[in-house]
């Protein structure tokens, strides 16, 4: 936001702390963009859905207002916003990691999962990297075309029924 | 790939797409005033304390007037802007005609022969001079001057009011006329533009 803008937004600010409800439409119309580009950066955009970072955008620009009373006349409302913003995404982050519920998602630990989730989840992804250790070469190729979404002859067919058999026998003899 | 930059506002953004976001960030926005007024304004209950502490529960004028303050403080400090302004100011410049008339009222009478004068009348007209003086002064600084004189002008007459029910229907009259008159002289220095 350049400097001239980023002064308009505290001005109007200041006036609505001081009671100026006719700096409301503008100032909404003013916080939204970087607020929206924060949280798109901070809530990512591939398992996000559109719909989830507007309601996170809406839920900021109503806070905002309910503390705009008690905004530090001194202060820059650009920077105090962006701070409001970058709580709420921390809150929805967490949010989201107590209700994610694939196990198989194998990216690194985020730090907003709780460390148990993140020992269970590297405990069943180290199981299953076993059990594909243990399976024979022309098993692994089974399970790597059926991953990759390849079509299967009939001999494939009956290859992965046995690989699957052999699988579940590995994941489960363990335990057994 | 969003078509605009990530920082460029949407000035022309649909209106529809702002209201919803507005209409509850306005209720918000109320709600959070009116619960910072309730607060801040309870040092206006101060009076209606000291009343009822000197065991004043039969003076209805007094208890009126001192409980009035507390609801005429909090819609000041709600409205913001000149009335907020003048609210908590207001009810420090009020204790000048209240003390004024509390001292008045120990001195007792004037007694010229036979001929009695409570120096009660006389001084809630001099206190709310003295009361509106400091309200015209202090709202040179205002921008919203209407706002900042309604709110500032009734707070300080209710807070003198407390005061010079010694004295009456009078000394109520005596007390709005006299703050009155003391804001107009400093608002002959009001028509300059308001210190920025």
């Amino acid at each position: 936001m350049d400097p001239a803008r980023r002064a308009a937004l505290t001005a109007s600010m200041r006036r609505l702390a001081d009671g100026d409800r006719s700096a409301m439409p503008e100032l909404v119309r003013a916080v939204t963009p970087p607020v929206r580009a924060l949280c798109e950066r901070m809530l990512g955009t591939s398992a996000s859905p559109t719909a989830d970072v507007s309601d996170v955008v809406q839920e900021v620009v109503i806070d905002l207002f309910r503390r705009a009373p008690d905004f530090d006349r001194d202060g820059d409302a650009l920077a105090w916003a962006l701070t409001i913003a970058a709580w709420h995404c921390r809150t929805e982050r967490r949010r989201r990691g107590r209700a994610r519920t694939s196990p198989l998602e194998l990216e690194p630990a985020a730090p907003h999962v709780e460390a148990e989730d993140a020992l269970d989840d590297r405990r069943l992804v180290t199981a299953l990297e076993q059990a594909c250790a243990g399976l024979s070469d022309k098993d692994r190729e089974v399970l790597e075309a059926i991953v990759a979404g390849a079509p299967l002859d009939a001999a494939l067919r009956k290859r992965k029924e046995r690989m699957i058999v052999r699988l579940r026998r590995l994941l489960l003899g363990d335990a057994s | 790939m969003s078509d605009r930059p990530p920082h460029e506002g949407p000035s022309d953004r649909a209106p529809d797409e702002i209201e919803p976001t507005l209409a509850r960030a306005r209720r918000a926005y109320e709600l959070a005033r009116l619960r910072r007024a309730l607060v801040h304004a309870l040092p206006s209950l101060a009076l209606f304390v000291v009343l009822m502490l000197e065991g004043g529960a039969r003076d209805t004028t007094g208890l009126v007037a001192s409980l009035a303050l507390y609801p005429t403080t909090v819609l000041a400090l709600h409205l913001g802007q000149g009335a907020g302004a003048a609210a908590l100011p207001a009810l420090l410049f009020g204790l000048v005609p209240f003390v004024i008339v509390r001292v008045a009222e120990s001195s007792g009478h004037v007694c010229l022969g036979e001929a009695c004068v409570s120096w009660c009348l006389p001084a809630c007209v001099i206190g709310g001079l003295a009361g509106g003086a400091l309200v015209g002064a202090r709202g040179r600084r205002e921008r919203d001057r209407l706002g900042y004189a309604l709110a500032a002008i009734t707070l300080v007459v209710l807070e003198g009011a407390v005061g010079c029910r010694c004295a009456g229907h009078a000394g109520l009259a005596g007390i709005v006329l006299g703050t009155l008159a003391g804001t107009t002289v400093p608002w002959l220095a009001w028509r300059t533009p308001p210190v920025s």
